[in-house]
């Protein structure tokens, strides 16, 4: 009896072992605990120089033609359409005269 | 160090859903999901204005503050990004946000929350750069390969800038400096002004 509860004593002290090993976070592959307002995932990897200027370069691209609006509102530039032009080319239309 | 920031010139906006289509194929978008939306406000009235809206990767991120499992973090170039591995889809970031970026596909056949996808600002996530498995979970990393966002690049009237704020906020200045007003710039200071109690 007594060598029978040893046992019985044993395997359950294996098995709790064997239970707990199988919590480890690198076992895992994933993260098991957390550290309030600290992201403990994978990061990311920062850019490097060149890549940064490349992306400025790009960045600098866009700044494209600055009076294209489409802005019903008035404003120095707030249309692409040369107005004056328009005036004097409708003026031409009048046949009256 | 560059500070990633979107800006949106609401007076450039012409509605055509370029930048949403664009993103959808780049990143390979599932069904139900949109990490770019645009929305018109006073449509068909005059005045009528259209802005194109994703996560703006703000300077300070309601979304990291709220995260139960700290699943978004930002890069040190100042983009917002969140593993999915850490994230449970509890949608607290969705409540959170401003913008109402982060969006979830159904998970399940009770159509419960799975997790969590927004704009990465094409900078896919944190696994290996330009690995399939980055592209799979998170959707192409353009930065990596010196190039923006596809929303920006593809805008047709160049209405979305990305980039480097400095650059970003250079065009923008010089576009309002030419109108002679300073409408336009929809959401950027939500996104990266300084909160007042930080």
């Amino acid at each position: 009896m007594k060598v029978r509860n040893s046992l019985m004593m044993a395997g359950a002290l294996v098995l709790v072992v064997s239970v707990l090993a199988g919590c480890r976070a690198n076992e895992q592959g994933r993260v098991l605990s957390f550290q309030k307002g600290t992201y403990l995932g994978k990061s990311e990897a920062p850019l490097s120089d060149s890549t940064l200027r490349a992306l400025r370069a790009r960045a600098s691209n866009q700044s494209g033609p600055v009076e294209l609006a489409f802005s019903s509102r008035g404003g120095a530039g707030a249309s692409i359409l040369d107005t004056e032009a328009l005036r004097k080319r409708s003026a031409g239309q009048n046949d009256n005269n | 160090m560059a500070r990633m920031k979107f800006l949106c010139d609401a007076e450039r906006c012409i509605e055509c859903n370029g930048c949403v289509t664009a993103c959808k194929n780049e990143n390979d978008i599932p069904w139900g999901i949109n990490r770019r939306r645009v929305v018109t406000i006073g449509d068909g009235k005059p005045g009528e204005r259209s802005i194109s809206v994703a996560c703006m990767h703000c300077s300070d991120a309601p979304c990291i503050a709220v995260c139960p499992v700290d699943c978004i973090y930002d890069t040190e170039d100042g983009v917002v990004l969140h593993s999915k591995d850490l994230c449970i889809g509890c949608g607290y970031c969705f409540f959170a946000c401003p913008f109402g970026a982060p969006q979830y596909p159904q998970a399940g056949t009770f159509g419960s929350r799975g997790k969590m996808d927004k704009c990465t600002f094409c900078n896919g996530g944190p696994e290996e750069d330009g690995s399939s498995a980055e592209f799979k979970k998170y959707g192409r990393n353009r930065l990596y390969e010196g190039k923006l966002p596809i929303c920006a690049e593809m805008c047709a009237t160049k209405a979305l800038l990305a980039g480097d704020g400095d650059e970003v906020s250079n065009i923008y200045r010089e576009r309002v400096t030419y109108r002679g007003f300073g409408s336009g710039a929809w959401g950027w200071g939500t996104a990266y002004q300084l909160k007042s109690d930080s």
